[in-house]
């Protein structure tokens, strides 16, 4: 790495050191290992089951399989005689029992509140000796769980080799594991290859109902998960696994969550031998995502249903501690991600997310998002390389379908310099139905794309509609082909301010940023309406003065200001969420930099170094505006607007300058004056978008 | 560990021929974007971001009991469970005639949350849900507090006019206070309408059978009925059956030892039987003219 783009990295880590990533995931655990991959994903076993568990109340059974159909009732009957005569009463208890691989346990129709597992915990167990987590939890070892299994968990399943537990209902709902939210976790399988979770629910815990822990193999099949503080189903450092027809809802974090899913294919491009874990037929909804993926490598993600949560998916780098970032290998198809537009910050700004999990009301829809990210998205990716997106449906989004921004190394924890521009690269997003529901009808979203303009070979379709920027690089018709080669090493100055802004958000302190418009603000209540607007003021005035004291003789000098004006008026119009996403911003910096150009050639005659100054920048602008409305152009590491930024503060106070002296030197008649020198110094707020 | 030449992720490729010169306007753009951003970072924020998931909402583990089981039913199978009188939950009922059909009644909770979507979990402290009941018969499950009741719902129910409303858990045991159920209730006016004839509602024909060790008591007679009246079987027997009427073609399953009621209406003239199904015994004749 040549020095100059390392001293490009370091500038890129300084601004990144100000954000925490817009939508990610944590989860603090004890160190693990990612399994060595010779597992396999678990078949389901048919027959008599090994052990069984039922309530011991015979007319509550009945009446709970009266409406089964009659082979169903008729089996779940005579189970539950079996049951009476050598089954167990909770879960746990059969758990315990399994004395070898390949078990499988029936749950009948009930209600599991795993009494024995509820206490909490007593004498050597309330003792344990280890870290607390951030969470508020201990960060328990394998063998603490093991010798104290219920402090965190409802349900232990700990070192059980390919176990299978199955309710035997007709619906998922008919077997219900209630942690009450006196446990983090309802279930948790740790240690356990190969086991099948099969037709039931668990729900409301401090953390997530069914929790899979480095493991090797693992199936969750008709399973129904709700009302937990953080996730539905989290399955953590593990591969060969598959999720099926699942469902989560009422989680302040993710419905669904393959975190750091084992990391297989990190040497390979698009084309990969084996995912490692395949998830189907899901729908997870009204959570504050449908499905996160912190470190979510080789996800294979198709035929899913995400909707009306604040944010269909997302995928992240954003985290220390997960095995296998920076987050890579995610393929997303044929799914429907759609309305996820729900807004649940107001559940933090009115006090509802203080009060204890038990009394906030998730029951009746209240959700208390964990962390910060843009609602009315559809795919988010914050941090992530060769990701696939093709052939989803993505509609009525009232942000943005696809969201890409970058996260530098060192927010996850890695400080080698040359891992600091490592994310966000060969992200594909191509053949997908945007704006369009499965029956063909027409359902835009705001925004087809939001992108921070960071990271090489990233494309879109070509038929995306409105973007941001406006000119994106499209993808070829296979995979890798990208039109324009751009490779930029920080994202756009406008929408890293944003997302500064924004990150600057904390549940426990209720605080919401007030300029950030994911938190509600609106016109100019937003940052990129207020960095526009302080531009625009300090421009007219400096443009102005400039002209009335130097160019008031010249006509190509008026015309161009004028010119200028509409175009800062049109720059404030375009910072607004209607516009931004439209040519307009590109129309302001190209009469913005018009201005710049015209009166830059007056100016030269007198002053040629404020002169061809003004020039370049006004070129500068131009070259902007090509790069957001025509294409990106390729080979430069930063964009034009950091440039015209940078260059446009100096000008400002160059031109101050040359304004205030414009005067005494008319006073000196032709007394030959050296021109100023730019004061290289105090460099003003507007770092932003300095048009 | 599989290699692949296709992916050059941490060696990127160099820039090794950029002209020298470059330096100088690198680093000060460096300089002044980093005092930029600090004054920004520093103004516009307040403090620094870290690179954890910030705290978030605690994840306090609820403890304690909800309340005490006891022995006690709440007369439907119910069981109670005890809660100290102090924070209890509590409602009251008010109704009125609907100007269509039938009443509106409201039900007022304090202490207590609907919760629709949980109905079949744990019990949790001050949530669930309300049944009602007209004279001791049940009537519907409600979610809100509002709901319509149809005279219609009355009729079928055998009429009556004491509306109570009771509070239940999620797992459906009654919440009490001093070992009685919480409860509220009302008494239906009479509808302001014509839409409901005041007959309708008129007393029912009530037939109590008992099915003991292949017994039937009392000895199967003929009940007389008057055409269009309602009809209520109650029925118990010590195992488990089903009861049938013939003609209206009603069934009811007979959960052993416990009292099934079936309600209809005799819209039609004729002599009909009714019978268990399993054990074949003749209850009683009904004669409706």
């Amino acid at each position: 790495m040549s020095w100059t783009r390392r001293l490009l990295v370091v500038l890129a880590a300084l601004v990144a050191a100000l954000l925490a990533a817009p939508a990610a995931q944590a989860h603090e655990e004890r160190p693990v290992t990612l399994p060595d991959g010779t597992g396999s994903v678990p078949v389901y076993r048919t027959g008599e089951p090994d052990l069984l568990v039922c309530k011991s109340d015979r007319a509550d059974f009945e009446r709970r399989v009266s409406g089964f159909p009659e082979g169903l009732r008729t089996r779940n009957l005579k189970l539950f005689d079996r049951c009476r005569k050598s089954g167990y009463r909770h879960l746990q208890q059969a758990v315990d029992a399994v004395d070898r691989p390949g078990m499988n346990i029936a749950v009948l129709p009930g209600l599991y509140e795993e009494e024995p597992s509820l206490p909490k915990p007593t004498g050597e167990c309330a003792r344990l000796k280890a870290p607390n987590s951030q969470l508020g939890y201990q960060i328990l070892s394998y063998a603490q769980q093991a010798r104290c299994p219920h402090n965190q968990n409802l349900v232990a399943i700990l070192g059980k080799k390919d176990l299978q537990i199955e309710g035997t209902g007709a619906e998922r709902t008919d077997v219900v594991v209630d942690a009450k939210y006196q446990k983090l976790n309802a279930i948790r399988a740790d240690g356990s290859d190969g086991i099948y979770f099969r037709n039931f629910t668990a729900q409301r815990t401090t953390f997530n109902s069914l929790y899979v822990l480095a493991q090797d193999g693992f199936v969750i099949d008709s399973v129904l998960t709700r009302w937990n503080d953080e996730y539905g189903f989290l399955t953590f450092a593990s591969d060969h696994g598959l999720y099926k027809n699942c469902e989560s809802y009422g989680n302040g974090d993710s419905g669904i969550y393959p975190g750091s899913a084992s990391n297989i294919n990190d040497t390979y491009g698009y084309d990969v031998p084996r995912y490692s874990i395949e998830i189907t037929g899901c729908r997870s909804h009204h959570n504050m995502v449908g499905y996160s993926g912190t470190a979510g490598d080789s996800v294979y993600v198709h035929d899913n249903e995400f909707d009306h949560n604040m944010g269909g998916a997302s995928m992240d780098s954003a985290f220390p501690g997960h095995p296998g970032l920076p987050q890579n290998h995610a393929r997303f198809e044929r799914n429907l991600i759609h309305d996820n537009n729900a807004d649940y910050y107001p559940n933090v700004a009115d006090g509802t997310c203080a009060k204890p999990p038990v009394d906030r009301g998730y029951e009746k829809g209240v959700v208390c998002p964990q962390i910060s990210m843009p609602p009315g998205s559809g795919i988010i990716t914050a941090g992530g390389n060769w990701n696939l997106y093709e052939n989803n449906w993505i509609y009525g989004q009232r942000r943005a379908a696809f969201v890409l921004t970058a996260v530098p190394a060192f927010i996850r924890g890695e400080g080698a310099l040359s891992k600091q521009a490592d994310t966000s690269h060969h992200n594909r997003y191509a053949g997908n139905h945007l704006g369009e529901d499965k029956a063909g009808n027409s359902r835009p979203n705001r925004t087809d794309v939001w992108w921070d303009g960071q990271g090489e070979d990233n494309c879109w379709q070509a038929d995306a509609g409105p973007s941001s920027p406006r000119a994106l690089p499209t993808c070829g018709a296979e995979r890798g082909a990208v039109s324009g080669r751009t490779d930029r090493l920080v994202g756009e100055p406008v929408k890293l301010a944003q997302l500064l802004v924004c990150a600057d958000y904390n549940v426990q302190a209720r605080r919401l940023p007030a300029g950030c418009d994911w938190y509600g603000a609106r016109g100019i209540e937003r940052i990129e309406v207020q960095v526009a607007l302080a531009v625009a003021v300090v421009l007219v005035l400096v443009g102005g003065v400039l002209w009335r004291r130097r160019l008031r003789g010249s006509r190509l000098a008026a015309v161009a200001t004028v010119l200028g004006v509409i175009g800062l008026g049109l720059d404030v119009a375009g910072s607004t969420m209607g516009l931004a996403a439209t040519y307009v911003p590109a129309l302001a910096l190209l009469l913005t930099g018009l201005w710049w150009t015209g009166i830059g050639l007056v100016l030269r005659r007198e002053r040629p170094r404020l002169g061809w100054t003004t020039v370049v920048l006004g070129a500068l602008t131009l070259l902007d505006a090509v790069d957001k409305a025509v294409f990106m152009i390729p080979w430069i590491p930063l964009s034009p607007a950091w440039v015209r930024g940078l260059l446009g503060v100096v000008w400002v106070v160059w031109a101050v300058i040359a304004a205030a002296r414009h005067g005494e030197r008319e006073a000196q008649a032709s007394d030959p004056a050296p021109d100023s020198v730019p004061a290289s110094a105090p460099a003003p707020v507007h770092e932003g978008d300095a048009s | 560990m599989k290699r692949s030449p296709m992916r050059p992720r941490a060696a990127r490729p160099l820039r090794t021929n950029r002209p020298p010169r470059a330096a100088r306007p690198v680093a000060a753009v460096v300089a002044v974007l980093t005092v930029g951003a600090l004054v920004l970072g520093a103004s516009a924020c307040g403090g620094r971001a870290t690179t954890h998931h910030k705290p978030g909402t605690s994840h306090e583990q609820a403890g304690g009991s909800v309340g005490r089981l006891l022995a006690a039913d709440d007369g439907a199978g119910n069981r109670l469970r005890q809660v100290d009188a102090e924070g209890a939950p509590g409602v009251t009922v008010t109704v009125r005639p609907d100007s269509e059909d039938g009443w509106n009644v409201h039900l007022s909770v304090r202490n207590f949350t609907f919760t629709p979507d949980s109905v079949g979990g744990a019990a949790l402290l001050g949530r669930g849900h309300a049944r009602l009941f007209l004279d001791g018969h049940p009537l519907a499950r409600v979610y809100g507090s509002w709901f319509h009741l149809p005279a219609s719902l009355v009729r079928t129910a055998g009429g009556g006019t004491g509306l109570t409303a009771r509070l239940y858990a999620d797992d459906h045991t009654a919440w009490a206070v001093n070992s009685a159920p919480v409860q509220a209730t009302a008494s239906l006016a009479a509808p302001s309408t014509a839409a409901t004839a005041p007959g309708e509602a008129r007393p029912d024909t009530t037939v109590e059978i008992v099915v003991s060790h292949g017994r039937v008591s009392p000895d199967p007679g003929r009940t007389e009925i008057r055409k269009g009246r309602t009809v209520r079987l109650r029925v118990r027997s010590d195992r488990a059956d089903t009861l049938h009427v013939h003609g209206y073609d009603k069934e009811a399953r007979l959960p052993a030892g416990k009292t099934v009621t079936l309600t209809f209406t005799a819209d039609r003239s004729g002599l009909f039987e009714v019978e268990t199904h399993e054990s074949d015994l003749l209850l009683t004749q009904l004669v409706v003219r």
